[in-house]
């Protein structure tokens, strides 16, 4: 049989991605631009008046000195480099669809090897320019969006349902099946979305770190590894008893259990998940977590639980990352442990994730040959999925500190000795907060302080913070004019949000403790890969998803979601009554 | 039945793109406004020479990182009103308790081009009977770039 499909499609496609790199090359579409990339262009416009400036003064000076006119170049902007970088991306792939496309009009196909490969291309080609229109286009139009609408709202829509690439995504290929169809040029290509998310899980392995969950209090780690394995242990159970599939109910397991919709996506090539039990697994996920978003704060009020308390409570029951930080603010719009806590107990919820993917992927290759009784280790050698051990061995290379320093998360990490010169304090902050510190050590100051401390909860490891603890913090922050380490910088940021200091002295300390937060350039690109093939993948993923296979998986889905997303929510209430009061 | 389907996506996703696309913030007026007047980096020297007030209208953390030296800081902050000559005060902040002595010279400044902080402080200040207001248009950037003293 022969694959390859005569059709000029390659070809438009090749030529469309190189006018789009032309276009942005030109600066034709910088008004486009200018609107979907908001903060680049104010760094943009930063550079640029910086750039005026200088080149005002010399020509002013050259003109004094009768000198011909200073020849000087504006140094590049980050939005410079992300026009950059898009014409790039379109030039290198373009010119590749271009070239290959004109082989496919030109040349006869042939059964054989050159021919499947040659057929796959036109559909790569087209996830990867529908990946172009998803991250360059609607994943930055949505974040405008709820950014724009979120005073109105009071909360920013597009975090809240995650409408960002992964869900955009997948939904624009679900579009695309269901009113278009899938050409048939592109179908043989379609397929290899799956072999994106593998590489793409793989790269996963990179953001998460061992060592950050040492710097977390065992309770907290038991409790999550108990309602995390926990969970998933139910699904599992659940799923062979109402007969849900395999795949399906791993890939539910893993979303209930961990982090949401991304546990969903990393787990679903770990167990061969069909298109369709993913989308489900996403929307039962989507529908079930930003209802407890709104159901947590109400809930946690009338119990009248701490914040402590709600914070671990809402890192442990709501089921997907990006509700969590939603319903921490809604609880208490003006605290900071609140957020605090539901964010160590999230991340580390995520951490997780390499122990769940090796359990479900041992766990499904044994069901699916389970009947067989075949000796279970020769099977698992077999049939293991290799991938999964590239997941490992990034998780593993990454905790041994090999990309970044060790105890990172997603890349960012602290270190006090690496903050940079230019970081440090100026003589202007310094002074502020000296006098600031004068002030706050009057009777008067020392009560606002500890006021703020009370209505915050701000707690220094297993107490409550007091005044002392802010001076000495505060004293060591004039004398070395950074923070030098991660209790200080927690407890001087909630000192920099008290009501009523200096702004100087405030924005001083602000500025101190993001200096000693640092990104891993590294870990940084592997998320940016990791984010290209996700949403290759994915697109990909949607486009099969067709009104028929939804069908085909039934409700189901949504009923185990749902039993365990309420066992969950109510079990974590109970223990966190239980076993939690003021501190972690 | 199909064609309007598909109609209906492709005129979906140009609004998408479409409704995006919202006014960008534009360059301050190169004339000062009525009762305040323009100067340059060489007038800002003298004037502050002579005893005149240098007021940094930008956020309190832009101040504290680096600044004219000699100036004080008093933020046009927060800063809601549209970047335009037509500005509505009431919807900012400015507090002249610092500037309370309303017949010496001032001289407001923020970033030059499309920081409006220091022509809407001008503004507010020329409205409130400040005498001698002078406006610095070009701001830190230009005053950087002549590499003046800063601190």
């Amino acid at each position: 049989m022969v694959y390859t499909k005569k059709s000029p499609a390659l070809l438009i496609i090749g030529v469309v991605m190189l006018l789009w790199g032309w276009l942005n090359a030109s600066g034709s579409v910088d008004a486009v631009q200018k609107s979907l990339q908001r903060s680049a262009y104010s760094d943009h416009m930063k550079v640029k008046e910086k750039f005026d400036a200088e080149f005002r003064v010399a020509s002013e000076i050259a003109q004094a000195e009768n000198k011909p006119a200073p020849d000087m170049k504006m140094p590049k902007s980050k939005f410079d480099e992300a026009k950059a970088f898009q014409t790039t991306m379109c030039y290198i792939f373009g010119g590749i669809a271009s070239l290959l496309g004109l082989l496919i009009m030109a040349w006869t196909p042939r059964e054989g090897n050159f021919d499947y490969y040659v057929s796959i291309f036109p559909g790569m080609a087209y996830m990867l320019l529908i990946a172009f229109l998803v991250r360059w286009g609607l994943d930055p139009v949505f974040a405008n969006w709820g950014r724009d609408a979120q005073p109105t709202l009071g909360w920013n829509f597009a975090t809240i349902f995650n409408l960002n690439y992964v869900v955009l995504g997948i939904v624009i290929g679900i579009v695309i099946v269901n009113v278009f169809k899938v050409p048939d040029w592109a179908a043989n290509g379609v397929r290899t979305a799956r072999f994106f998310l593998k590489t793409g899980v793989i790269l996963l392995g990179a953001l998460y770190s061992a060592t950050e969950l040492a710097q977390l209090g065992m309770i907290s780690v038991l409790m999550i590894g108990v309602f995390v394995l926990g969970s998933i242990g139910v699904v599992l159970y659940m799923g062979r008893r109402m007969n849900t599939g395999n795949s399906m109910t791993a890939v539910l397991a893993s979303g209930v259990g961990v982090c949401g919709v991304s546990a969903a996506v990393a787990a679903s090539p770990v167990v061969n998940a069909k298109a369709g039990e993913i989308a489900y697994t996403i929307g039962t996920i989507l529908v079930w977590g930003v209802g407890c978003m709104f159901l947590f704060p109400t809930i946690g009020h009338m119990l009248n639980m701490g914040p402590v308390q709600f914070g671990a409570w809402a890192g442990t029951g709501i089921l997907n990352s990006a509700q969590v930080a939603g319903a921490a603010l809604a609880f208490d719009p003006h605290g900071i442990e609140t957020l605090k806590v539901a964010e160590i107990f999230n991340i580390t919820r995520v951490l997780f994730l390499p122990i769940v993917v090796l359990w479900l992927a041992t766990w499904y290759v044994k069901h699916e040959v389970g009947a067989e009784k075949v000796d279970l280790g020769k099977v698992l050698f077999a049939k293991f999925p290799v991938f999964v051990l590239g997941f490992i061995l990034l998780f593993l290379l990454s905790t041994l500190g090999a990309f970044t320093p060790s105890g990172h998360y997603q890349g960012k990490y602290f270190s006090a000795e690496q903050i940079k010169e230019d970081k440090l304090l100026k003589g202007k902050e310094v002074k502020a907060i000296e006098s600031e510190l004068v002030r706050l050590k009057e009777p008067a100051g020392a009560k606002q302080l500890q006021d703020h401390f009370t209505e915050k909860a701000i707690n220094v490891g297993q107490r409550h913070a007091t005044p002392e603890d802010a001076y000495k913090g505060l004293a060591e922050l004039i004398a070395n004019k950074k923070v030098s380490n991660r209790e200080q910088e927690t407890l001087l940021a909630a000192v920099g949000k008290m009501k009523g200091l200096d702004a100087v002295a405030a924005s001083a300390i602000d500025k101190a403790s993001k200096a000693a937060y640092h990104s891993s350039k590294t870990i940084g690109a592997f998320r940016d890969w990791l984010a290209w093939l996700f949403s290759i993948g994915l697109i990909g993923l949607g486009m099969q998803i067709t009104m028929a296979a939804l069908k085909q998986a039934g409700g189901t889905p949504l009923i185990i979601g749902g039993v365990v997303g309420t066992a969950k929510a109510v079990g974590s209430l109970i223990v966190v009554l239980l076993f939690i009061k003021e501190f972690i | 039945m199909r064609t309007i389907k598909q109609t209906f996506i492709a005129l979906v996703s140009c609004g998408l793109l479409g409704a995006s696309s919202i006014a960008f913030a534009q360059e301050t007026p190169a004339a000062a406004p009525a009762g305040v007047k323009l100067v340059e980096a060489k007038a800002v020297q003298d004037l502050q020479a002579k005893g005149a007030v240098l007021i940094d209208t930008r956020r309190a953390n832009e101040f504290a990182e680096a600044t004219i030296k000699g100036a004080i800081s008093v933020p046009y902050d927060p800063e809601k009103s549209a970047k335009d000559v037509s500005f509505d005060a009431a919807q900012d902040k400015y507090d002249m308790g610092k500037i309370a002595d309303k017949n010496k010279d001032y001289v407001v400044f923020c970033n030059s081009g499309t920081c409006w902080k220091s022509y809407k402080a001008a503004v507010v200040m020329a409205k409130a009977g400040y005498k001698n207001v002078h406006w610095y248009r070009n701001g830190v950037p230009d005053w950087k770039a002549r590499k003046l003293p800063m601190e």
